[in-house]
């Protein structure tokens, strides 16, 4: 069953943002100082944190070429156990499954390509559109459970 | 004597440079710039054996910085400079740990550990 189906969103937004990482750091702030409000974890929070930021950077400089007239849009949407976030670019789009393994020994020494694994780790789901220029990120609540019993 | 710079605190030891950064955390993609241009500069001025960084104060460590940290390395090595990393929070040792590069940088517990390693190469 998917999240759509069993969960009552408690919060949403929706932004259409420049590509400037000011805007970025403004659309971040607002989504951890509402997950500090409903109280969640400091664990997920940092996940959330780094994963998101992730997401909008790639946005601005590879989906946007850091074009200030491109714009990011973000909407966002979080319950009691789960946080959907949905980042889109104007940019072309691209394949993640194209992007190398950047753990593979004989690509350590390569600048790029941490960014998509780490939001893979640090978050629930990560998932792109066909074209690839809108990334869905899910972050379902560590205490989730606990937190809807109480 | 330190030197200070905008993201990074800098003091000399022997043959060694050890370097803070300043700030938490580095969103600006012109900050990472900055970061690394300022690293380099570090090494331009103080020619040391080693560059020590302490990490003490960093609790985010975003990819394009980390990736700023890896070529730094590279470019360390082909000078015959040697980089090292220490007093890494749980967070950024997990990162580091899941990028594979736990091993691949010379990571030490403390500045002191990281020093007696320098004397001994």
């Amino acid at each position: 069953m998917s999240p759509e189906e069993t969960d009552v969103w408690i919060w949403q937004f929706h932004r259409v943002w420049p590509s400037t990482l000011s805007e970025a750091a403004r659309v971040l702030g607002e989504i951890v100082a509402e997950l500090q409000r409903q109280g969640w974890s400091d664990r997920d929070i940092f996940s959330v944190q780094l994963a998101v930021e992730e997401a909008l950077v790639n946005a601005i400089k590879h989906g946007n070429r850091s074009d200030v007239s491109k714009s990011v849009v973000t909407r966002c949407w979080l319950s009691s156990r789960l946080l959907r976030v949905e980042i889109a670019d104007e940019g072309d789009g691209f394949d993640p499954d194209a992007v190398p393994d950047p753990t593979l020994p004989d690509r350590l020494e390569e600048p790029s390509g941490r960014g998509i694994m780490l939001m893979r780790t640090f978050m629930t789901r990560v998932t792109y559109n066909t074209k690839g220029n809108v990334v869905t990120l899910e972050k379902e609540r560590s205490n989730a459970v606990d937190h809807d019993c109480t | 004597m330190r030197t200070f710079f905008r993201h990074l605190e800098v003091r000399r030891v022997g043959t060694a440079v050890v370097a803070y950064f300043v700030r938490p955390r580095i969103l600006d993609g012109s900050e990472h710039d900055e970061l690394a241009e300022e690293l380099r500069e570090v090494v331009q001025q103080h020619r040391p054996k080693m560059l020590v960084l302490n990490l003490r104060n960093v609790v985010f460590l975003p990819s394009a910085v980390l990736s700023h940290l890896v070529t730094f390395k590279v470019r360390l090595a082909k000078e015959g400079r040697l980089l090292a990393l220490t007093n890494l929070r749980p967070e950024i040792a997990e990162i580091l740990r899941i990028a594979a590069l736990d091993r691949w940088f010379d990571i030490y517990p403390d500045e002191r550990d990281a020093l007696a390693a320098c004397a001994e190469k």
